[in-house]
């Protein structure tokens, strides 16, 4: 049913169409300066690096002399940030990714003061350059976390007075609104993040709000405290090994090229962790781990039946044992 | 003629400023505790503490601490000077002199002291009181040092420095000030504890101190609670300095293993009471695995160090499990 009589439809037809063609005018003359909406198209891998090594703490930790915060850009759009472990043991890391005239930042590290964690001047800075880079301006922050655990939104704290910001929030309310999510955790929901098609789903077993996020683009799969290289603490078996079994599927329907995540634990040595509380992790493997991996935590997933501590070569499960509980002699 | 008698005389005087510390007195020598141990901070990467508190309590007993922030196990070290000998008791966690200068600080607390007693510098006995990461790490630094003797925590080592059968009643004499020597073993082999008659303090290294006790021979540990015991109803002990603080001030109450900010630390100190307490409890442990969660330590026995008996879930892995674990 139409909300306008004729003869209104009539002139407010008339109306648009003159708005348009100028529109059309402004967008010609301005199309010469402003760059290009950027795209990012969902048939080709776009490339990116992982670094040789992150940065891991020091023997000594008050000698530390790297950045609070280490940046890298695994591409252009993409960003991986590494707190230092002689900052908080849990080397965290966080993920910025930006589409066009938006970025979201995901997890906050583990420290809150600005004065020892300076994220906020580290998010800024790389927000600034890259519009710089790309031609636009005042583009919006997304403040998202992986899951609600305090050693991944320590420092959101430092976001909330920032403008041109949209906090998500750190209820599990507030987060499933955010994403569109309304039945958790079984929904699978796509996220446009300024022309950048993000795939998001629940993945609880860890905690019991956490998110895995696919990127099309990158065909990264970041699947936060869930699955990463260490001592994998699970709350809740059967979620956590549907969870498994759903990125399984995720992989299956798209090309995933890393899987990504928040912490490294283990050492290079195959199933060797370096224990709870570590600052210094001179041997550390690759944060990014492979879709192998993926099919053996898959594997365990319908094997494991008992609490226990299971041992892996590149994870260790750590299924209901307090958080706590270390394996030191 | 006449000078020389001066000269004799500025002698006299000379030898009388020399004239021999005594050790000797009725109650024990004071000390000092009215003040607060480095304890690392949130962000080790941003600690401004020294490397190495030293801490004069009183003229000729000193306590250091190595920063947290160097390496969370942060432990303690006494240096106790005597009329003749300085005696240095365990070496930290750190090897490295430029993270953690211990050669140097206790060369510059000796310096001082000597020069504040108008004396040469004294002798140095570097003696770990075991065999821990914690007790050994900077020993290799005193290896070239002049006028120095560094007894490792071995069998051979401590024979060879304090007389076979030191075992049986052994005595290490400062130079006026003697102390009791003792063998502690149970959570370490090579353990050993010393008795200081002139300050009444009891040094127990890392066999007994405000932590998780981890008992790795039940039998050894017990008789050596048992002598120690012994020793505090014998002779009086105002005060047991141990190797490490694992507790906070809560009753019961551990630090989890590597962690490096402290702000609510047990006290270092511990009395001859708290000896008696775990002597009842590692009797109730009887060699069965256990945890005993005490207000101002933890025993632990056939379980590791990390392990706990709490937590969420609560959960203790299967092969930790025996019938008297909680």
């Amino acid at each position: 049913m139409s909300l306008f009589k004729h003869s209104e439809k009539k002139r407010t037809i008339a109306g648009i169409a003159t708005v348009a063609s100028l529109l059309l005018v402004v967008d010609v003359a301005f199309s010469a300066i402003a760059p290009a909406r950027i795209a990012f198209p969902l048939d080709e891998r776009a490339p990116g690096e992982f670094p040789d090594g992150w940065i891991h703490g020091s023997k000594s930790a008050m000698d530390n002399d790297d950045p609070p915060v280490q940046v890298h850009a695994y591409n252009e759009h993409t960003y991986i940030l590494r707190e230092n472990k002689a900052i908080n043991y849990e080397g965290a890391f966080m993920y910025l990714f930006f589409g066009n005239e938006v970025a979201m930042l995901i997890d906050q590290g583990s420290t809150s003061s600005p004065a020892l964690f300076p994220l906020r001047e580290v998010v800024d800075e790389l927000i600034d350059d890259w519009e710089a880079r790309n031609g636009q301006e005042d583009i919006e922050l997304i403040v998202a976390n992986s899951h609600l655990h305090g050693d991944h939104y320590a420092a959101w704290n430092q976001f909330v007075d920032r403008p041109n910001t949209v906090m998500v929030g750190l209820t599990h309310e507030e987060v499933m609104a955010f994403w569109g999510i309304d039945n958790y955790p079984q929904q699978i929901v796509n996220f446009d993040l300024g022309g950048r098609e993000l795939v998001v789903t629940g993945t609880p077993g860890h905690e019991g709000s956490e998110l895995a996020i696919y990127d099309g683009w990158t065909d990264l799969l970041y699947t936060g405290d869930m699955f990463y290289r260490g001592r994998l603490y699970i709350e809740d078996w059967e979620a956590w090994a549907t969870s498994i079994q759903k990125l399984r599927s995720i992989a299956d329907q798209n090309p995933v090229v890393h899987l990504v995540n928040n912490h490294i634990e283990m050492t290079a040595e195959p199933g060797v962790d370096y224990p709870i509380g570590t600052t210094w992790q001179p041997n550390e493997p690759p944060m990014q781990m492979t879709l192998e991996m993926l099919d053996q935590a898959v594997e365990a997933s319908f094997e494991i039946e008992e609490p226990g501590i299971y041992t892996y070569d590149d994870f260790l499960i750590y299924n209901q044992i307090p958080w706590g509980y270390t394996t030191d002699p | 003629m006449k000078k020389i008698y001066l000269v004799l005389a500025i002698m006299l005087v000379n030898v009388q400023s020399h004239a021999q510390m005594s050790f000797d007195r009725e109650t024990a020598a004071p000390g000092n505790l009215r003040f607060s141990w480095i304890h690392g901070s949130q962000s080790a990467k941003a600690n401004t503490d020294v490397r190495i508190q030293v801490h004069r309590y009183n003229e000729h007993t000193y306590i250091l601490r190595q920063n947290p922030a160097i390496h969370w196990e942060a432990p303690f070290m006494y240096l106790l000077m005597g009329n003749e000998r300085a005696l240095l008791l365990d070496t930290g966690a750190t090897e490295e002199a430029e993270y953690f200068p211990l050669r140097e600080v206790v060369d510059q607390v000796l310096t001082r002291w000597s020069d504040a007693q108008g004396i040469a510098m004294p002798e140095l006995l570097v003696l770990p009181l075991g065999s821990d990461q914690s007790q050994i790490g900077a020993l290799d630094q005193f290896n070239d040092r002049p006028n120095t003797v560094v007894i490792p925590p071995t069998e051979t080592s401590r024979d060879q420095f304090l007389g076979a059968g030191w075992q049986e009643g052994g005595q290490l004499d400062l130079g006026g000030r003697v102390l009791d020597v003792l063998p502690t073993p149970g959570l370490d082999t090579a353990a050993m504890s010393l008795y200081d008659p002139w300050a009444q303090l009891m040094f127990t290294g890392n066999a007994f101190y405000p932590g998780r006790l981890v008992i790795r021979d039940f039998k050894d540990y017990r008789q050596s609670l048992r002598s120690l015991v012994e020793l505090a109803d014998t002779k009086p002990v105002s005060m047991i300095f141990g190797g490490r603080i694992e507790m906070t001030n809560q009753p019961g109450m551990d630090y989890r293993l590597r962690t490096n900010f402290r702000p609510n630390e047990h006290s270092l100190q511990l009395s001859a009471r708290h000896l008696e307490r775990a002597l009842q409890a590692v009797t109730l442990i009887n060699g069965t695995t256990d945890i005993r969660i005490l207000s101002d330590f933890i025993l632990m026995h056939g379980v590791g160090r990390g392990a706990r008996d709490s937590g969420f879930p609560v959960f203790i892995p299967e092969q930790f499990r025996a019938p008297n674990t909680r």
